[in-house]
């Protein structure tokens, strides 16, 4: 071992490898910045590993992999949306703290947690390598289910004080997540008419981009949170020396880092439940054991963002033991990892903590070196990046909509996932507005397949039989000791919370109020207005809002319980559970509705989410909205008519020219910048395949 | 006379034809980029061999076109099979197809935008004898004798009801009242490996060329007994480094309900399976264009070179002919209705 380790030093200190790094670093902080841009990227990286020698592609593809994780949080925690599916809790809690101009110090804690997540992660793998496969042989898919399980149940600790909603949500989740081509029963479910689009169900890219990016580009112009110009050098100031705080704040809970980071490491070992549970599972935790986080986390709480950040590094060296070991990929990456491994020759397997031991090492010496020259990089660009933060919501919102909407393009080259984005950003726009945890539907559609798959196997392989197996009880008694625990901790933070408001309203108030903006202070609620025919008109949106969300969920359960009797056995198991879990909470928010208590809104930190920002005149908002959501659709119109290369940077300098007031200059600039990533990073780079336009105004290929 | 113009005619535009066809082709690909497309995400085994392909064709096709490998992931395969189908039929689009697609077609699925009447096959890229052999795990059973004796079925891992071509000898087995029970929802073939080594199934495809890479130990500790086999006999020298008695082949095992046609069905989607990755062109490409394609394939799959850096890449490669595989697809559709049934529910409908 510690010949393999000295030979792995100084293997990837060699020039190969070393240039390598070099050269691909560039391109891997930028892949992170993108939404969606960083598998892609690994393919190009791919396409080379033919020819390259099989020490410096594994450098290459490791550190693009280690590299692009630290730059992820950067969009989630400015724009609000996730860059990939692990880090999507990072969003909860970043972006919150970036509305209220603390972008630097998420930024900061982000990038500290990040080194010490990697680090972590690469330490632990380099040790548990010799005993990985003994640990992995203990637990069987009956473990692999709970742990899922685990992950799923994230939410009903997520969505704490908004518990029948987030109940329902993930149910919701699960059974959106269900629809398409289920392999265990060989039929299409619940596709609404659209077999052939819905074949592989919604995809993960259009769902996050709908609910999560949409809706926040939306809310944006909808609440206008301008920053006064006189306050901008200002708050760059407050960003360079946030940053600093950022790292001090992640320093003040180096024990939750650490313990999130062998959260991650831990799930990440797990084949087949990997990145996209780790961070949730360390969030969750976080918000039981943490003191006060039931009431901060989702409001913009610095902690949210060390627990989703560490798991989310740390993951990548847990997720590279099954890789490696067993050849079985725990995340799109690692199966791009495990192409390049048998592309230049070397077997997955044993062999990798034998005879290609050395190269093992390198792979964890590659995250960590990654991880401890990225930092110190992006911790001098931060300043730059909050920059973003303070760009006016009618020039950042199209931006954000055309990047978010180009990366769901990409990701699938189907029209019908621009449908689906527009679908789902109605929905998520209504969740965001009427006070329903999104979270929840995330993580249950990114879970569902693991959690249905193991779920039949269990059953199939041991019936009830699996509720007895010791591993199992184990895992079980695990999670019920950290829910009490939870309760616990939840009910001492509420007595705790109830005594300082009881003494300090005052100074609660104005903890509250967002730095930098000009929007009067204190939570959406009691920002509406105070006119009376403001408020029935306020009244009756939120009843009408909350029944347009239940008829679409409950229309939803309806149609795929009914659907379900046509399906084979296989099919059914999982879409019914979700139905029947799901229908008794639908019910309950039906009956509170009924009684009239519909308008009774959730706090913020309750749905994770930091609602939209009223003023006094639902009139202009709803004609904001119309602008902004318009724009939305004329741009999906006019993607499928003229095609991509020419709707979005027309459309984006149009919007730019007459709402952004950008000026002919800068919206011509951003229209071209557009232009050129098209062209220069997805068609040139990638080999992206676009949908054919109506018109077919822009070549293929 | 008016005929003898005519003829003089069709024979000046022959002779000229020749010569210029085959510089036409030339003309065709040189300084042309040949988009190879792949209905999988980056990595795995089509993607892989598609990646090695576009590295070796260049030099076996006239005029040595660029080739960029695309990848249109979606619906099983689906979605880059449309896109094939969509393609212009002028030899610039290539890539591999699906036979699960095929499989599903045959067994009676109408698959939306896909028929198996449409394809022009190329040939197929990955043909070899491979040794099919299941082995049960010693701990439970140790012959087959003694798994008919449990009184219950023994577990299996497979993906899904009537995928691929490594668990259908179990599905075969299971579906002629043998001691099999398949268990579905594992991922990949490493996934059902690895239930097997951690004892969660007791019977399993003891593939030669991954298991001791993979679980050296299950091999050292003669946990496998090797029980039966299919389509190439297992080599002596793995069936001694595995220790126990002969296998049968299949269809010799004792005690199983088997007809002719349930032999015909199963051997031929065993041969259909084995044209895995097989390459098409899309729907009416001229047939000059097919031909020139056809030798480029497979001068291109015997480049010693391309073989070389398969093997390394772990994949034994060799040529499968378009031929060999219309055969096959005649045979299923010539099935009597019973075997048609049969085959209908090997591969995972009409259960």
């Amino acid at each position: 071992m510690l010949e393999a380790s000295v030979d792995a030093l100084f293997h990837l200190f060699s020039p190969g490898p070393l240039l390598a790094m070099l050269l691909v670093l560039p391109v891997a902080l930028f892949s992170g910045l993108m939404p969606g841009g960083g598998l892609p990227v690994s393919v190009v990286v791919l396409s080379l590993a033919v020819h390259l020698d099989p020490l410096v592609a594994i450098t290459i593809v490791v550190f693009h992999m280690a590299a692009s994780d630290i730059t992820e949080p950067i969009p989630a925690i400015l724009f609000g949306v996730p860059g990939s599916r692990s880090s999507q809790a990072t969003v909860l809690d970043g972006y919150p703290m970036a509305q209220q101009g603390l972008a630097g110090v998420a930024l900061g804690a982000s990038y500290t947690t990040t080194i010490v997540g990697g680090v972590v992660g690469a330490a632990a793998l380099l040790l548990s390598l010799p005993v990985s496969r003994q640990i992995l042989e203990w637990f069987g898919s009956a473990e692999f289910f709970l742990l899922t399980l685990m992950g799923v149940l994230a939410v009903a600790v997520v969505s704490a004080g908004a518990f029948v909603k987030g109940i329902l949500t993930a149910a919701f989740g699960i059974a959106i997540a269900m629809v398409g081509y289920a392999d265990l029963g060989g039929n299409v479910r619940a596709a609404m008419g659209f077999d052939f689009y819905l074949w592989d169900g919604f995809g993960l890219v259009p769902v996050v981009v709908g609910l999560f990016a949409l809706p926040e580009a939306i809310a944006l112009v909808v609440g206008d949170t301008t920053i006064a110009r006189e306050r901008l050098d200002t708050l760059l100031r407050e960003a360079k020396s946030d940053v600093w705080r950022g790292m001090w704040e992640a320093w003040r809970h180096k024990w939750l880092m650490v313990r999130s980071s062998l959260i991650g490491v831990f799930v990440g070992i797990m084949p087949g439940v990997g990145g996209s549970a780790a961070h949730w599972i360390a969030y969750a935790q976080a918000r039981q054991t943490e003191k006060g986080a039931t009431e901060t986390f989702g409001k913009g709480d610095v902690r949210g963002v060390i627990a989703s950040d560490a798991a989310n590094n740390s993951v990548d060296g847990g997720v590279l033991i099954p890789t490696v070991v067993f050849g079985i990929p725990g995340s799109g990456g690692m199966a791009i990892v495990l192409a390049i491994l048998v592309l230049t020759g070397i077997s997955p397997g044993p062999g990798m903590l034998t005879r290609h031991l050395d190269l093992t090492v390198s792979m964890v010496y590659t995250i960590a070196f990654a991880n401890l020259i990225v930092v110190p990089i992006m911790l001098a660009f931060a300043p730059t990046l909050c920059r973003i933060a303070v760009i006016p919501p009618n020039v950042l919102a199209p931006v954000v909509v055309g990047i978010v909407s180009l990366a769901a393009l990409a990701a699938s080259s189907s029209l019908g996932d621009l449908a689906a984005v527009l679908a789902f950003g109605l929905l998520g726009v209504f969740m965001k507005r009427y006070g329903w945890p999104r979270p929840p539907i995330l993580i249950a559609v990114a879970l569902a397949d693991i959690l249905e798959r193991f779920l039949w196997i269990s059953v199939s392989n041991y019936g009830f039989g699996m509720l007895l197996r010791p591993q199992f009880l184990a895992i079980l008694g695990f999670m019920i000791l950290v829910t009490l625990f939870s309760l616990r901790a939840q009910r001492g933070a509420k007595r705790a919370m109830r005594s300082m408001t009881e003494g300090g309203e005052d100074e609660a108030e104005e903890a509250r109020v967002p730095a930098g903006r000009d929007h009067p202070p204190g939570p959406p609620a009691s920002r509406e207005a105070d006119g009376r025919e403001a408020g029935k008109r306020r009244l009756s949106l939120e009843v009408a809002g909350e029944a347009f969300l239940l008829l679409v969920v409950g229309a939803f359960f309806a149609y795929m319980f009914i659907d379900s009797f046509g399906w084979p056995e296989g099919a059914t198991l999982m879409p019914r559970i979700a139905v029947i879990v799901g229908t008794p909470f639908w019910l309950v928010r039906v009956a509170t509705l009924l009684r009239g208590r519909g308008e009774k809104r959730p706090e913020e930190g309750d749905i994770m989410d930091t609602g939209f920002i009223l003023g006094d005149d639902p009139r202009t908002e709803g004609l904001r909205f119309a602008r902004i959501f318009g724009f939305t659709a004329l741009l999906y119109a006019g993607i499928w008519i003229f095609g991509v290369h020419v709707a979005l940077p027309c459309m984006l300098f149009l919007y730019l020219m007459y709402y952004g007031r950008a000026g002919w200059l800068g919206s011509a600039g951003v229209s071209l910048a557009f232009l050129l990533l098209i062209v220069g990073f997805y068609d040139w780079g990638l080999h992206i395949v676009w949908p054919e336009s109506l018109l077919g105004l822009w070549p293929q290929g | 006379m008016r005929y003898a113009r005519c003829a003089i005619a069709v024979w000046f535009v022959l002779l000229l034809a020749g010569p210029v066809g085959a510089q036409d082709m030339e003309k065709r690909f040189e300084g042309k980029t040949v988009n190879l497309v792949v209905g999988t995400s980056a990595g795995g085994g089509y993607d892989i061999i598609s990646r090695l392909f576009a590295k070796y064709a260049p030099r076996h096709l006239p005029g040595s076109p660029r080739f960029i490998v695309r990848n249109v992931p979606g619906g099983a395969g689906l979605k880059g099979t449309q896109y094939m189908n969509r393609s212009k039929p002028d030899g610039l689009t290539v890539g591999p197809h699906f036979t699960s697609l095929v499989m599903k077609e045959l067994a009676g699925v109408d698959v939306p935008g896909f028929d198996v009447k449409d394809l022009i096959i190329l040939g197929a890229p990955t043909l070899v004898d491979d040794n099919y052999l299941i082995c049960v795990d010693r701990k439970v059973a140790k012959s087959w004798e003694d798994m008919r004796k449990m009184g219950r079925p023994l577990r299996m891992a497979s993906q899904r009801p009537g995928i691929g071509r490594v668990p259908m000898g179990g599905e075969f087995v299971q579906l002629v009242g043998g001691p099999i029970k398949l268990i579905y929802g594992y991922k990949s073939t490493g996934e059902e490996l690895a239930a097997f080594a951690r004892g969660e199934t007791e019977v399993v495809t003891c593939l030669e060329r991954r298991l001791p890479r993979m679980y050296p130990e299950l091999v050292e500790d003669k946990r496998l007994v090797p029980i039966y086999w299919w389509n190439a006999p297992a080599s002596d020298e793995w069936l001694a480094r595995l220790g126990g008695g002969k296998p049968y082949h299949v269809f010799d095992l004792p005690g199983l309900k088997l007809t002719d046609s349930r032999k015909v069905a199963f051997q031929t989607a065993v041969n259909i399976h084995q044209h895995l990755r097989a390459f098409m062109l899309p729907p009416r490409t001229p047939r000059p264009i097919v031909d020139v394609w056809r030798k480029a394939f497979k001068a291109t799959i015997e480049d010693p070179e391309f073989v070389e850096a398969a093997k390394v890449a772990n994949y034994d490669v060799g040529y499968g002919s378009p031929e060999q595989y219309e055969k096959q697809l005649a045979t299923i559709q010539d099935l009597p209705p019973d075997g048609a049934l049969f085959f209908q529910k090997l591969m995972g409908e009409k259960r």
